[in-house]
Parts: structure tokens; C-alpha cells; sequence
């Protein structure tokens, strides 16, 4: 036996004593008897039956209570339980008819009652409150019948004949019956009516058509009922108290989501045509083995065993389809909005009684049993222990080392861990001050500070995930909340304390920041923390001013046990340095400036080659001169030698006879020899230098792109936000869409990475709202029931490819033609092929769409998009296959540091041509094949045709040409899918260059991308041919405007603004990210002075702001928003970790529209801010 | 060309502690001290914390398509600088007895160089400025915005100007003309 079956026995015993007690109290004296005979019996019974009454007797209370306010069935019901065989109450027949008479003898009793005219008076007054919440919940058909009650009781002249009476007081129990769906109370309701002694006018006639009404005004409202309003709100409300974490959230929003699926299949059931009754049966079935599946992997077994047990019901209603009316739908509706209260209450004692009650009703043809009905209870009741618990545990005893560990989470969001990182050192010196200034006798306005900002660094850690910085502050944040509550508590002992995890704090962001290890002692520190949080929760310890030590505390305990799990090791975490973007970005100039040296040094080796080679031809011809000199000499020599007196004695043949030509000839021969030797040695040293260089080269070329690789971000970091952003364009658009991301691996650069952002999100919006097509026009197309959408990141060479794809209806021809018609951009009836047609969606402020959407189609198309990607120097192009999908693929060019380029000279001007879009180089000439017609106008080659213009007519150069003179090169250029061929000269050289931005001052020039220092130390310019020829294109005229400056580009005007308020930098940016995916635009402010300043200069579509922040918090902004007459429409979100109704109720007396507690779930907050937008737009906020 | 003599300025380079990052400062000082070169008739001053150099022995590379007065680039230690000709720029008659000197205001890639008349000098003991340089009749519009103090000293108007705020109205418009 397990101990929640006991827990629960014995409550339900207690609750019989109760009861039994209070029919005492009220002189009914048999009704005391029954309880006390039930309990008794219970008490006697083994705890495996006891429970599975338990359904039954949960019912007891209710059934006491009508039997008090005079019920005839209450006596029935109660005696039923008495006569259950389970329960052996030691009854014989007589002894319970005796008890039953007592029972209805004490009923009739009118000495008991209370009075009658009283009763009538407020039965009439209720009658009418009814008929107002009936209206309210637009059930008119029931508001009709309470007043028609009201108006017949308004005309009775005397005290209520007792019958009547007895059913008017149920009146309001079936009134919550019908809201509820339970299937008699129209009957009941009804029955009231016709009544004899009501005379309510109303014929037969009449009587059938308010039950009519009745009966369908219930199925439609159930239907109506949709979940992301009232449900979502529902939820919310539960679990704003005790809040959950997101991931139980987001599994009941799941739940709640199917739930409403369910509903939709339900409410598409047409009763009169019985094709539908078994089409919906058996979606129905199939389509709640799935709700079995997502409940349990959800934890929610007893949900899961509810629902197979009501697939059941629905196979018994297949095998007989005749027998499936309308009561058995409003049935099936019942059970599903008490499957909805259920998921909006899990977590409350209670929960899932209504739901497993209604499931035991007769009216199913299979209910519950009590066996089953005990079992599916303790699974009920196990899920709202385990999950509610597990989320919202009380405070914790011991501290663990994982509490303290501050390992970064693998998902963390980069930019908002900068931002943390940025703004913790200030704040956590803010603290350490405030807690400094308590420590040494400070007032209420240092605790404030140190809970505001321990409030904060908190929801920046939890933001970014550092556990060990948000459990810390978390606990100290419970502690300064109950001293600024009692300062009396701020003795010494609990400053020392504060002062003690001020440090532990200090040292935790110092580690996280990467200078030093993590604190030893945080762990110890947390454990004194946390005593003191619940020591100060515990009134009978408050005062009791003491530290508590660790040595008779939990921590101690912990330490000796070994099971304890060491403090975690921070070694998947490398150490960080935070270095100035700016440094690094004078690390890569200075590498880019080696580069450009390293080429420079390898121009002079080239030369220095280049003469050595003529030296050593210079020197070959010099020892060949020699030689021949030396010949000629010799030749001479020996010509003479007859003629010339030789030595006396001496034969000529015996001694040679040298002079100086001999010598000096001699001489050469061998200084020219020498100089071939040098020329060899330096050759071999020029060689070696040539190898320096190349290594030098190779060196520079790593260093730089290891300075690129700090720049370098997985496209993983992104993904999160493009599936939420998807969640939520499928949850606005309510279609089914799943998305997924290849090349999450691969490692971008951060800033081009956050450049495709915007982009893609648009892209995703655009490929849901636009692209994929509602469940049944898919199923109709033979395609699957969910949409699919892939991004592919794909690194070629210099550029990445990003390509979206989806399989959704694809490009519209007819609507973008019509569409271009009617901009007048083609004639009517022209030809158009599908390629020009793509190109004009890419056209500034071209959209096929008359209305704008939540979505997409707000301003910014698929124009902003190809803009945004041309900006980065990159092409967009669109495949499209009619209702297969659209592709789009974006070639986006990495910030390398080398780009290959051709040279050329043109007039005064040396350029640098980017091989960006350069197709092919074609010379010119006898047998190039190439050939040049129209003018000058296009150029064949073979059999294909291009537009031809030459480099000077784009860069607007007047050239001073001989008609005869040809151009000797063409480059074929590529530009939104057509190539043209662009003439000129001559290449002089085809090298890797740099390129560099033109400075601070000039932007951008268009068809230039910057400019590159060539071997020499000159300049120049970079062209970009595609954005040249596009420059110079008429119809695109406007882009080359346009691309100018960022600060140009098309922009998404006329999207609603959100004003957001935050002293935390990181908590700001989190929402600001979050808004502006939704397609929002952001402005924000730090606290509520700078918002008012803003609000000053202009006015947002609506505020979101935090609570607590310096100088002017949230409900002072509120309030200071209230009294301003152009701003007090302004719709305010007050967005806080606070979750007392002091808070709430000061910031609804301010004026707030939401008062929403941390964490907040962002479908929510974002459909709250739709529909205050939405309302004050239409004038219905006051 | 560093200058070298007292009266052209010794310290045209800027104090050592001066970042490359920071903007160019405004024209205004406190010191009373500051550094005037000229154009035509238009005299300029500017703060002497700021980094400036007479360049000398520098090509300019020319770039096709863009505004008359962008001269074209130059390639300082590695960093490319754009050359403006205020001269043409401001519609000012050059002066052809004056020799003309390239001049480089700021560091790294906040660097812009001009076409100077002379070498720069420094100037002490500015008189206050007038009262208003808007209602000053000659001063070209393009100057007129940026323009922040106007001083006379020995007879001829000196200009307190925006340099920042000037260069980056004049990146602006260097599209094609």
C-alpha cells in the first residue's frame, strides 16, 4: 500500500466526520446517522476499496449539502452509497428503509428550513444574477430561461410551494452544469419551466424551441471555446501564483493545444449526416491515441488513462453509430473542457475529480468503473504531486554543488551572454557597496538597492543560464525582501552574512568572466544563504539573531556524506578573455597590413628574379667575350711570334712570351667566372628568401585566420530562435509546420551571421504565411498533413549559401503578374516569362498581398530582403515550381580576409575587379571565336547571344578610342540570372588582394567594394561588376539609392512599436530579441525617467516595463503614463519576478492592462500584446 | 612630411594617449591654443589634442564615378584615407602661388585627408569668438551646419568646425554624380 491511497482515505474520513457534525448542528439527526455509518463502515473497510469509493464519495459533500437545502435526490443518492456492497455498512432492508424515512421526514420538516420568504427573495435575486452570467458568457438561450423563472416567480403571489422551492435552489448548480456541459441540466432546466405551479406563458411550441436553443447554443459556445484564449488564460492564472518552469509549461501548452484540436474534430461532427458521425469517430480515435501518447511523455498517466478509457466510449459509439446523438457529443465536449479545467488546475489537490466524476456518469455506455476510477485517481493525483512538486518545491535544506556550479549552458544565446557579461561586474560592485553600506549600519536605502539588484543579476542569469548566480542571488534576494520587510532582523550576524556572499558573488563573476577560478566557498556560502532564507520564513526563528553554523547545519551534513556529488568541474568550460571588438579589429588590419607587406616583398623578389636573370645572361655573354678575346689573343700571339725577336737561346716553342692584353684578357676570363659563381650563390640565397617569404606568407595567412575564428559562431547558436520564431508564425497563422536546420555545425562570422537574421526570420514568415497551405489543402494536394520547411547552411569557398526551402503552394505567377499590371510595371497582355515575373517580387515595396497580415506582409517583403542580402554583397535567387514550394537561396560573401581580382588600367584610373559574379574571361581575338554585334550591343560566342557593355560605359569614363581599336577582353558577368559581357582592354594581372573598407567617412560607393593596396603601396579601387551592371540598370535604379547606407534600406515601417523598460541590459535585450522576431519594432529605455523622456518625443503602440528599477519604477511610469492626456490610452505590461497581490494590486491601481509574473511564457505575452494593441486601436481600452 | 619648424607646428602629431576609436572632437578647446591651416580664404581651426599630419611624397589614387571633389585614396601605413578638395568642394579659386599640401585630420580608419593652402599653424591667444557664425554672410552652406565658433585673429576669420559631423555629411553624397 502506498502512502497517497492512506493520505487519501483518511481525508475522506475526516471529511465524513465533518459532515457528519454539521448535520448535527443543523438538527438532522438521520443524516448525521448516515454519515457516521458511512464513515464507520470506511473505516472498516480495506484501503484498496475505501479508494475506489472514493469517486462516489467525493460526491457526498455536494449531495449533504443539497439534502440540507431540501433536495429530494440527496436522499437517494446518500442512501446509495450506504447500500453499496463494497461498503458492508451491517444494514439490513429494514434498517435502511427506516433510515431513509428518517431522512425524508427530516427533509419535509419545515421547522428545520429556513424561512421561506427569505429564501424566495434571494432565490429571485440569484435567478436574475444567473441570467446576467449566462448573458455574459453569451448562452442567451439560458439567460432567456432564468428571466423567464425570474418573471413567472415575480408573478407568484404567495411563498413558494415547497417542491418548487427545492428545485430553484438547484437552479445555479445546473446553471453550472449547462456552462460546464454536463449533459442533464438542460433537462433540469427545462423542467423548471414547465413546472405547474410557474406559469411561464410559453406553449409547447415555445417550450421545444428554448430547448432547442438550449441544446445548440451549448455545442456552438463549446466549440467557440477555443483554447488559446480562455484556456491559455486559465492556465495562467494557475500557475501565476506558483510559478512553473517552462518546460511544464510549454507540455501542458502542448496539451492544451491538442485538447483544442480535438475540439475542432468534435465540432465538425455534423449529428444529421451520419458520413460525418463516422468520419469524426474516427479521427477522433485516432487523434486521441495520440493525446495518449503526448500525455504520457508528458507525465500526465492519469490524463493518458482517462483518455483510453474514453477511446473506448468512442469505439462502443462507432459499432453503433445510430445511438450517437447530440447529448453524446455535448458529451464528449463536457469531458474535454474538463480536460482543459484539469490541465489549467493540474497541480491543485482536487484536480481531475470533476473530470473522473463525469466519466462515471450513466450517460457514457461504458463509465468508469470504481476500480479503474480509484486507479486513474492515484495516478491523478500522483502527477499533480510529481510535477508540481518537482517545479514548485519549497525552499531547499542543502545546498548542492550543482546549486553553485557556473558552467554555461551548450544552447546559451551568445549575445545575451556578452551583454551579461558586460553589465555583472557593474552590478555585482553596485551590490557588494549597497551590502558594504548595511554592513556598516546602512539604511533601508542600501537594502533596497542590494534586492533590486540581486533581483536583477537573477533574471539575467536565469536568462542566460548561469545556475550558480541565480540560485546565489535568488536566496538573497528572499532574504533583503524580509528584512526590508523587518529591519530589526539586520543584526550582525545576517550582515556578516550578506557580506560573506557579496564576495562569493564577486568571485563567481569574476570566474565567469574568465579571470579566475570558481569560489571554493560557494557552496559553503549558498548552504548559510539558504539557512538564513528559512530560518527568516520560520516567525518563531526570526528573532533569534544567531548565524547559523555549519557545523549543526545542513551543509556539514552534506560535506560527510560521500553520495554528495563533488563540485562540479568547470572543464568543459575553456577560459575566457573579453577582449575590445575594436582590439581584435586592429588585430586584423595589422594582420591584413602583413599580407599586403609579405605580397610587397614577394613583388621585389620577383623583380630582384627578374634581374638577376638578365644579370646572368649579361655575365654569360661576358665569359663568352672573354673567351673570344682570349682566342684572338692567343691567334695574334702566334701571328707574331715569327716575326718577334725571341730570348736568346730559347726556342719561341719553349718559353711563352706574355703581355698585359694577355693579362688583362686573362683577368676577364676569370672576374667573369667569379661573377657567374656569385650570381649562382646569391640565385640560391634569392631562392631561400623566395621560401622565407612563402613561409612568412603561409604564417600571416593562419594568423589572420585565427584572428577571423574568434569572430566565428556555430549557425547552431541561431537555431533556437528561428524554430521559436516558426512556432510562433504556425501558432498566429494556425497551420502545422515543422522546420529543419542543416549545417548547424558550421562556424560563421558573427556579424554576417546576425546580418541573415532578420532575413531569415522574414523568409520563415513569409514561407509559413504565404507558402504553406492550410492542413486541408494539403491533405486535398496529396501532400502531408504538417508543412516542412528546411534551412541549409552550406560554406562554398568564399560565400555561404543559405538556402529555405519549403513545400507549400509556391510563387503565385497569376498574382504576381496581376499585381505588376497593376503597378503598371508590364503592359496588359504582355509576355512575361516566369523569371522577369520572380524578379519584380524582389522590386522595392512590391507585394501581391491587398491586406497586410500579423505575420508577414506588414511592410517588409521580399524586396527588404534582397536588399538586406545585397547590402552584404550578396544574391538572392527564387525557385519555384507552382504548388511544390519555393526555394530560396541566399549567397552571402564571408568577410575573408583575400578575394581574388583582375587588374586593369583604364584612362587614369587602375582598378581591382572582384571575381564576384565573373562567370568567364574571354580574350579576344583571330580564333577566339568571339564575336561582337549590333554595334557594340552583343557579343557571340558560338551559339550563345550576351548583352554586351564595355567597363567605361559603367564606370562613366569617356574614352578617347580609334574607331578600329578593339577591346581584347569580355568578362562574362552574372547578375540576377543573366549574364552580360563587360568589355575592356586589357588584364594586367589576376591576384589575391585585400580588401579594405574606404574608411570611416564614405560609406559606401556603389558598384565599389572597397579598395585594396597593391604590391606597390598604391591604391585601388575594387569593383563589384554584378552591382555595378545592377547600378546602372534603369529599373533598378532605386536599389543603387537604396544601398548606399544601411541606414537606407528599406525599412519595416508602420509596424507596431513596443516600448520596452528595463534596468537590465540583458533582460532588456532577451525581450527586445523576442519582439523583434515577432516582428515588432523594439525601442527601449533603462528605467522609467529615460521611458518618460522617450514617451516625451514619442508615442509606442504599447509599453512593456519592468517593476523594480532605479529612479522611477514600473508603476510609477505606470501611473505617470495614466495622468499624461495623449498617453493615458497607452496600453502597459508590467512584466515582474514579483508575485504578491500587494504588487499586483499597486500596479492595476496604476493603471497597468497586464500585470504578468516571471517566467512568462512568449506566445502569451505576445498574444496579450496583439490584443491590447488590437484594442486600443479600436478605441476599447478607457 | 612631419613639419619641423616652431612656426609650422612641431607637435602636428596628437598627444600619445589620444585612442584611434575616439571621435574626432569638436572644434571647441579650453586651452585658447589651437591649430589653423588654410583653404583659399577660409581659415579652419582645430583642437591641438587632435592627430594631423602634412603628408608628403603621397599619391593619390584617383576612383572613377564618383563627385569631383572626392580626389580618391591614399594609402596611409596601411590605412586607406579618402582626399577631399575643398576647394572644389566649396567652389574656393585656387590659389596658384601658394603651395598646395595634403592634410591628414585623424587616426586610423576615422582619417580624412584634404588639399591645404600652406603649411598649418598654431595659433595663441584667439580673441572670444563672434556671436553668431550662422549670420556670417560668406560662409558656404555645407560649412554653415557644422560650423561652431567663428574667431578673427590678425584680420582674418578663423572657423571652429565639426570635422566629424562634416566628413560624415560628405560621405553621404560622394555618389555618382
Amino acid at each position: 500500500m502506498t502512502e497517497m491511497p492512506e493520505q487519501l482515505s483518511a481525508e475522506i474520513m475526516l471529511s465524513i466526520g465533518q459532515l457528519a457534525d454539521r448535520a448535527a448542528a443543523d438538527g438532522y439527526y438521520g443524516l448525521q446517522d448516515a454519515c457516521l455509518l458511512i464513515a464507520e463502515a470506511l473505516g472498516e473497510l480495506p484501503e484498496a476499496m475505501a479508494l475506489g469509493l472514493s469517486p462516489m464519495l467525493a460526491h457526498l459533500p455536494q449531495w449533504v449539502d443539497d439534502y440540507c437545502n431540501g433536495s429530494g435526490p440527496a436522499v437517494h443518492n446518500i442512501m446509495d452509497i450506504l447500500r453499496q456492497p463494497d461498503l458492508s455498512a451491517g444494514l439490513d432492508d429494514n434498517d435502511y428503509a427506516l433510515l431513509e424515512n428518517q431522512l425524508t421526514e427530516e427533509l419535509g420538516d419545515p421547522g428545520s428550513k429556513q424561512d421561506e420568504a427569505t429564501a424566495d427573495q434571494s432565490s429571485h435575486e440569484t435567478i436574475a444574477q444567473l441570467a446576467d452570467r449566462a448573458a455574459d458568457s453569451g448562452y442567451y438561450g439560458l439567460q432567456d430561461a432564468c428571466l423567464l423563472i425570474a418573471e413567472a416567480l415575480g408573478e407568484l403571489p404567495e411563498a413558494l410551494v415547497p417542491e418548487l422551492s427545492r428545485a430553484l435552489a438547484h437552479l445555479p448548480q445546473w446553471v453550472d452544469d449547462y456552462c460546464n456541459g454536463s449533459g442533464p441540466a438542460v433537462h433540469n432546466i427545462m423542467d423548471i419551466l414547465r413546472q405547474p405551479d410557474l406559469s411561464t406563458g410559453l406553449d409547447d411550441n415555445d417550450y421545444a424551441l428554448l430547448e432547442n436553443q438550449l441544446k445548440e447554443e451549448r455545442v456552438g459556445l463549446a466549440v467557440q471555446d477555443g483554447p488559446t484564449t480562455q484556456d491559455i488564460q486559465n492556465i495562467n492564472d494557475a500557475i501565476a501564483t506558483p510559478p512553473l518552469s517552462k518546460a511544464v509549461l510549454e507540455l501542458v501548452e502542448l496539451l492544451v493545444m491538442e485538447a483544442s484540436l480535438i475540439d475542432q474534430l468534435l465540432a465538425a461532427i455534423a449529428i444529421e449526416q451520419p458520413a460525418s458521425v463516422t468520419d469524426g469517430l474516427e479521427q477522433l480515435s485516432d487523434e486521441l491515441e495520440r493525446y495518449i501518447n503526448a500525455s504520457q511523455m508528458a507525465g500526465f498517466e492519469g490524463l493518458a488513462l482517462i483518455c483510453g478509457h474514453v477511446n473506448a466510449n468512442i469505439r462502443l459509439f462507432r459499432e453503433d453509430i445510430s445511438a450517437f446523438n447530440v447529448d453524446r457529443l455535448v458529451l464528449l465536449q463536457a469531458w474535454l473542457k474538463h480536460v482543459r479545467d484539469y490541465l489549467a488546475h493540474f497541480c491543485e489537490t482536487d484536480a481531475g475529480l470533476y473530470l473522473l466524476t463525469q466519466l462515471g456518469s450513466e450517460d457514457w455506455p461504458l463509465p468508469v468503473s470504481v476500480d479503474n476510477a480509484a486507479t486513474i485517481l492515484a495516478h491523478l493525483k500522483a502527477t499533480g504531486a510529481v510535477v508540481c512538486d518537482q517545479e514548485q518545491e519549497p525552499r531547499k535544506q542543502l545546498a548542492s554543488a550543482e546549486d553553485v556550479a557556473l558552467t554555461l549552458p551548450d544552447d546559451v544565446n551568445p549575445e545575451l551572454l556578452d551583454i551579461l557579461l558586460h553589465e555583472l561586474p557593474v552590478q555585482i560592485q553596485q551590490f557588494s557597496a549597497a551590502i558594504q553600506g548595511l554592513h556598516d549600519g546602512g539604511g533601508l536605502a542600501d537594502l533596497e538597492i542590494a534586492q533590486r539588484v540581486a533581483h536583477t543579476v537573477k533574471g539575467a542569469a536565469n536568462t542566460v543560464g548561469i545556475k550558480g548566480i541565480a540560485e546565489l542571488t535568488h536566496y538573497l534576494e528572499d532574504i533583503l525582501v524580509a528584512c526590508t520587510q523587518d529591519t530589526t532582523l539586520l543584526g550582525n550576524g545576517l550582515a556578516h552574512v550578506l557580506a560573506e556572499a557579496a564576495d562569493c558573488l564577486e568571485a563567481m563573476v569574476e570566474s565567469v568572466t574568465g579571470s579566475t577560478p570558481p569560489p571554493d566557498d560557494a557552496q559553503a556560502v549558498l548552504q548559510t544563504v539558504l539557512d538564513w532564507a528559512n530560518r527568516i520564513e520560520q516567525p518563531e526563528q526570526r528573532q533569534i539573531n544567531v548565524i547559523p553554523t555549519r557545523q549543526h547545519d545542513g551543509w556539514a551534513a552534506d560535506q560527510a556524506q560521500p553520495a554528495v556529488a563533488p563540485v562540479a568541474p568547470e572543464k568543459n568550460q575553456p577560459v575566457m578573455v573579453r577582449v575590445a571588438a575594436e582590439q581584435m579589429d586592429d588585430l586584423f588590419r595589422l594582420a591584413g597590413e602583413n599580407i599586403i607587406l609579405n605580397s610587397q616583398a614577394n613583388e621585389r623578389l620577383r623583380r630582384m628574379k627578374n634581374q638577376f636573370q638578365a644579370m646572368e645572361l649579361q655575365f654569360a655573354m661576358l665569359r663568352q667575350l672573354g673567351d673570344e678575346l682570349e682566342q684572338l689573343i692567343d691567334l695574334k700571339d702566334l701571328s707574331g711570334r715569327t716575326q718577334s725577336d725571341g730570348l736568346p737561346g730559347l726556342d719561341t716553342l719553349e718559353m711563352d712570351q706574355y703581355n698585359e692584353l694577355h693579362t688583362a684578357s686573362r683577368r676577364m676570363v676569370e672576374a667573369a667566372f667569379d661573377a657567374r659563381e656569385m650570381a649562382l650563390d646569391a640565385d640560391k640565397d634569392l631562392a631561400a628568401m623566395n621560401q622565407l617569404l612563402e613561409d612568412q606568407q603561409s604564417l600571416i595567412t593562419e594568423t589572420q585566420e585565427s584572428i577571423m575564428k574568434t569572430r566565428l559562431v556555430p549557425v547552431a547558436s541561431i537555431a533556437q530562435r528561428l524554430q521559436r520564431s516558426m512556432r510562433q508564425t504556425c501558432r498566429l497563422t494556425c497551420k502545422h509546420c515543422a522546420l529543419s536546420i542543416s549545417g548547424e555545425h558550421l562556424l560563421i562570422d558573427g556579424d554576417t551571421l546576425n546580418a541573415l537574421m532578420d532575413p531569415l526570420m522574414h523568409l520563415l514568415r513569409n514561407a509559413v504565411d504565404h507558402g504553406i497551405e492550410t492542413a486541408q489543402e494539403r491533405l486535398a494536394a496529396g501532400k502531408p498533413q504538417h508543412g516542412q520547411v528546411t534551412v541549409d547552411f552550406v560554406q562554398i569557398g568564399n560565400h555561404i549559401l543559405v538556402r529555405v526551402h519549403d513545400d507549400g503552394r509556391g510563387l503565385d505567377f497569376a498574382a504576381i503578374r496581376a499585381a505588376a499590371e497593376r503597378r503598371g510595371a508590364i503592359a496588359p497582355g504582355s509576355e512575361v516569362s516566369e523569371d522577369e515575373l520572380k524578379r519584380y517580387i524582389l522590386r522595392p515595396n512590391f507585394s501581391t498581398r491587398t491586406q497586410t497580415t500579423q505575420t508577414s506582409g506588414r511592410g517588409v517583403g521580399m524586396d527588404a530582403v534582397h536588399a538586406q542580402v545585397l547590402a552584404r554583397g550578396g544574391t538572392l535567387t527564387l525557385q519555384s515550381v507552382q504548388g511544390q514550394g519555393l526555394v530560396v537561396e541566399m549567397h552571402i560573401p564571408l568577410p575573408l580576409s583575400r578575394e581574388h581580382a583582375l587588374l586593369t588600367t583604364i584612362g587614369p584610373y587602375r582598378l581591382a575587379i572582384s571575381s564576384k559574379g565573373i562567370m568567364q574571361i574571354l580574350f579576344a581575338g583571330a580564333n577566339s571565336g568571339i564575336d561582337i554585334t549590333d554595334n557594340g550591343q552583343h557579343l557571340q560566342l558560338g551559339d550563345d547571344s550576351y548583352p554586351a557593355t564595355t567597363l567605361g560605359k559603367l564606370l562613366n569614363i569617356r574614352e578617347h578610342r580609334k574607331p578600329s581599336q578593339q577591346y581584347r577582353v569580355a568578362l562574362l558577368v552574372q547578375n540576377d540570372g543573366q549574364t552580360t559581357a563587360v568589355m575592356l582592354d586589357a588584364v594586367t594581372d589576376s591576384l589575391d588582394i585585400v580588401v579594405k573598407p574606404l574608411g570611416h567617412y564614405i560609406k559606401k560607393i556603389p558598384g565599389i567594394l572597397g579598395a585594396a593596396i597593391m604590391g606597390d603601396g598604391s591604391v585601388a579601387p575594387v569593383l563589384d561588376m554584378p552591382e555595378l551592371l545592377r547600378a546602372t540598370d534603369k529599373d533598378l535604379a532605386g536599389y543603387a539609392a537604396d544601398m548606399v547606407d544601411a541606414g537606407d534600406l528599406p525599412t519595416a515601417t508602420g509596424l507596431p512599436t513596443v516600448l520596452v523598460v528595463d534596468d537590465s541590459l540583458s533582460q532588456r535585450r532577451a525581450l527586445e530579441q523576442l519582439l523583434q522576431d515577432a516582428g515588432f519594432q523594439v525601442t527601449t529605455a533603462r528605467d522609467g525617467v529615460e521611458a518618460a523622456e522617450q514617451l516625451a518625443a514619442f508615442r509606442p503602440d504599447i509599453v512593456l516595463t519592468d517593476l523594480e528599477m532605479p529612479r522611477m519604477n514600473g508603476i510609477e511610469l505606470t501611473s505617470h503614463i495614466r495622468t499624461r492626456e495623449n498617453l493615458n490610452t497607452l496600453p502597459v505590461i508590467i512584466i515582474t519576478s514579483r508575485t504578491t497581490q500587494t504588487h499586483r494590486k499597486m500596479a492595476e491601481a496604476a493603471g497597468a492592462d497586464f500585470y504578468l509574473v516571471k517566467p512568462v511564457r512568449e506566445d502569451d505575452l505576445l498574444t496579450k500584446i496583439q490584443g491590447l494593441i488590437e484594442d486600443a486601436a479600436a478605441g476599447l481600452l478607457p | 612630411m612631419q613639419a619641423d619648424s616652431p612656426d609650422t607646428v612641431g607637435a602636428l602629431t596628437a598627444s600619445s594617449n589620444e585612442q584611434s576609436a575616439l571621435p574626432i572632437p569638436t572644434g571647441q578647446t579650453d586651452a585658447g591654443m589651437m591649430l589653423g591651416f588654410r583653404v583659399g580664404d577660409l581659415g579652419f581651426l582645430l583642437p591641438i589634442s587632435l592627430h594631423c599630419e602634412v603628408l608628403d611624397q603621397l599619391s593619390v589614387n584617383p576612383i572613377p564615378n564618383v563627385e569631383p571633389w572626392f580626389n580618391g585614396l591614399l594609402n596611409i601605413r596601411g590605412n586607406i584615407v579618402p582626399v577631399i578638395d575643398l576647394h572644389m568642394l566649396l567652389d574656393i579659386p585656387v590659389n596658384t602661388h601658394t603651395k598646395r599640401y595634403l592634410f591628414a585630420i585623424g587616426r586610423g580608419e576615422k582619417t580624412m585627408a584634404l588639399w591645404i593652402d600652406g603649411y598649418p599653424h598654431m595659433l595663441n591667444g584667439l580673441e572670444k569668438p563672434l556671436p553668431s557664425p550662422h549670420s556670417l554672410p560668406a560662409l558656404p552652406d555645407r560649412l554653415r551646419h557644422h560650423a561652431v565658433d567663428t574667431y578673427v585673429h590678425n584680420g582674418q576669420i578663423w572657423l571652429s568646425l565639426q570635422f566629424d559631423l562634416f566628413f560624415k555629411s560628405l560621405g553621404r553624397q560622394d555618389r555618382p554624380s
